[in-house]
């Protein structure tokens, strides 16, 4: 159900745009990428928890929560209730963030397409993310920040499905070839392959891809003000609807699947872990998003 | 477990689950917000007799062949 609405998030938004967005982006994703999860891994081995579970915390923060749990878990062989404890953690936190960026970038006054990009940086799952940037657009769209909603969505997406995605695969590689090569040299017989990149590339990110490209060849020629006039109304507010439309969906199906007492208990040093590496990443992306890509971000899809 | 050269993988060992829907059941919380039917995760299931959850490329000295199921022996 994610999927639908994630490349209903490349609808809107033209390749010349996107392209220019790209660079800055995959940037910042793997900046933030890479210092948290070593700040979890680090934290978590310290508190005494095993490297793969501690790999495994490591990835559902840094990159793209629930998926990257049980991707990394898997490449790692971690015990079976590694994943779980993983993604009770990172539901916990994704969650709150729905609540917390949005709010905390208002009460700082970010322009939406910072605070889209501190939300791209600093959510932990796309479905909560995107709720978060669908939020700060809204707030935008009042008057209350400067900027646009659609700023706001699009510097999310590019931070967070394009930028923090796609490091599934990479992470999934790399600590494969570290657990069977350092961790448990004899332990499962295997040698990681660097097609696990590809079989691990999360395959929505081309949906996204695809709506971009095609938005651009459709509005090729348009003027700003032919685009404004007929390609707007016609094109992509009918879009935007079945965007909304599918993520309100999104969230219910995700509602009516939670159930919170069925999440499996995380304990005190996994969640301290994970959280030590959010609170950093928090930091780090609003450093990233509101000084030093702030220029970019400011004037995305402008 | 043990590195003797090439041997049987996983995913043709009876200790073995990887069908998504066993692993959206087994893995509490992945159907909120992601899925067992995702790419991510690969081909990657239970080892039920190591209690682990790791690649169906991966082997070890324990493995016992699918066909020894007991369904499997009464076709």
């Amino acid at each position: 159900m994610v999927l639908a609405p994630c490349a209903c998030r490349g609808g809107p938004a033209p390749f010349p745009s996107g392209l220019a967005g790209f660079g800055v982006a995959c940037l910042q994703a793997s900046i933030v990428s890479i210092v948290t999860f070593l700040v979890i891994y680090w934290v978590g081995v310290k508190l005494g928890l095993d490297r793969r579970l501690a790999a495994t915390l490591g990835a559902g923060g840094a990159v793209c929560g629930v998926s990257a749990a049980i991707a990394i878990s898997g490449a790692v062989g971690g015990k079976k209730e590694d994943a779980p404890i993983a993604i009770t953690v990172v539901i916990i936190w994704a969650i709150a963030m729905i609540f917390v960026l949005p709010f905390a970038a208002l009460y700082l006054h970010l322009p939406a397409g910072v605070g889209g990009a501190w939300i791209g940086t600093s959510e932990f799952a796309d479905a909560a993310g995107f709720a978060a940037a669908q939020t700060y657009g809204n707030i935008a769209s009042s008057g209350a920040v400067a900027g646009s909603s659609d700023q706001a969505v699009f510097a999310y997406t590019l931070i967070k499905v394009v930028g923090r995605d796609v490091w599934i695969g990479i992470w999934a590689f790399v600590l494969a070839i570290i657990a069977t090569t350092q961790w448990e040299r004899t332990e499962t017989g295997r040698k990681p392959e660097a097609a696990e990149i590809w079989w691990r590339f999360p395959k929505f990110v081309f949906g996204f891809l695809v709506a971009s490209l095609i938005i651009t060849l459709v509005t090729t020629g348009y003027s700003l003000a032919e685009f404004n006039k007929s390609v707007v109304p016609t094109l992509v507010a009918p879009i935007k609807d079945l965007r909304t439309w599918a993520f309100i969906f999104c969230f219910l199906s995700i509602g009516l699947t939670t159930r919170f007492r069925e999440l499996a208990g995380a304990g005190r040093m996994p969640f301290l872990a994970f959280s030590a590496g959010a609170v950093v990443n928090v930091i780090i992306g609003f450093i990233l998003s509101a000084i030093v890509f702030a220029a970019h971000w400011e004037t995305l899809a402008r | 477990m043990s590195d003797k050269g090439p041997q049987p993988q996983c995913r043709s060992c009876d200790h073995f689950r990887n069908d998504p829907k066993y692993l959206e059941t087994v893995f509490e919380g992945l159907t909120s917000l992601s899925s067992g039917y995702g790419s991510v995760r690969s081909d990657d299931g239970v080892c039920l007799r190591h209690d682990r959850y790791l690649s169906a490329r991966s082997s070890c000295a324990d493995f016992l062949p699918v066909t020894s199921h007991p369904i499997a022996q009464k076709l």
